[in-house]
């Protein structure tokens, strides 16, 4: 599982490279993705990537997000497999308007576990 | 008549509560111009929405959207006499696909039949979800 921190500037912004494929695993992409303990989901994804990966296809009820400060934006929603190294996890990808970088969330980082150590150690599937 | 934009479908709208003295100023200009006062609010609309970011993203949402809403009436007109069944359902473009007891079932009938957007419901149905979102985007 390829993981690293971005750069000092942010506080060691972790970053871990994964695949995401549609629910049918017919399409898929890589790219690096933020590891956010404070996203509730599985993967919030760019609207260009969501329709890259032709989840239009299989879209789920709407969900409502809800930022930090309250705030709240509708989401998108479909299932998605993610590859992280080995680990295969199932689970739901948002989008909405304005996403630029993708992140991964609590829906994920539960199967795999975390430990983040910067600037040294950042280990994600510690729970495998 | 619209000089504008003739090709796309319109429709009619009202406004409720719109200020009356810009209300005059637009009606006062779109007869100076000789045009309608309906390709002026498009006009000013469409220059909003490009200051608004991507506009090209706003109009894919916008689509969206609108099959979003198509395929969720149909499986709500659908499950509307089976409100006791478990499993999902599933629309595209307006059709309704069937109900299934996996949700890969349903992925599949979707893959083979539709092209466009289409919508995957778990019955019984629930409301919307609420996510905490992580960093500012």
């Amino acid at each position: 599982m390829k993981t690293y921190f971005e750069d000092n500037v942010k506080n060691y912004l972790p970053i871990v490279r994964a695949s995401i494929s549609d629910p049918l695993e017919e399409r898929s992409v890589e790219t690096d993705v933020v590891i956010d303990t404070g996203f509730q989901g599985g993967v919030l994804i760019p609207l260009k990537t969501y329709l890259d990966l032709n989840l239009d296809l299989f879209e789920e009820m709407k969900a409502i997000g809800e930022s930090a400060i309250g705030g709240t934006v509708e989401l998108r929603v479909s299932k998605v497999i993610i590859k992280l190294g080995n680990a295969k996890i199932k689970c739901s990808a948002y989008t909405t308007l304005g996403v630029k970088r993708s992140l991964i969330g609590r829906e994920v980082l539960k199967e795999l576990g975390l430990l983040y150590r910067p600037p040294k150690e950042l280990k994600l599937g510690i729970n495998l | 008549m619209n000089k504008f934009n003739t090709s796309k479908k319109t429709r009619f709208i009202g406004i409720r509560n719109f200020r009356d003295d810009l209300y005059r100023l637009v009606k006062a200009y779109a007869s100076l111009e000789g045009r309608t006062i309906s390709s002026i609010f498009e006009e000013a609309i469409l220059m909003w929405i490009k200051s608004r970011g991507n506009p090209e993203e706003i109009r894919i949402w916008a689509e969206l959207d609108e099959a979003y809403e198509g395929n969720m009436k149909t499986i709500m007109q659908s499950i509307s006499t089976s409100k006791d069944r478990e499993g999902y359902a599933a629309a595209c473009e307006g059709r309704f696909l069937g109900f299934f007891n996996r949700y890969e079932e349903a992925a599949r009938a979707i893959k083979r039949e539709c092209k466009t957007h289409a919508l995957i419901l778990e019955l019984p149905m629930r409301g919307r979800k609420i996510i905490e979102l992580g960093l500012p985007w």
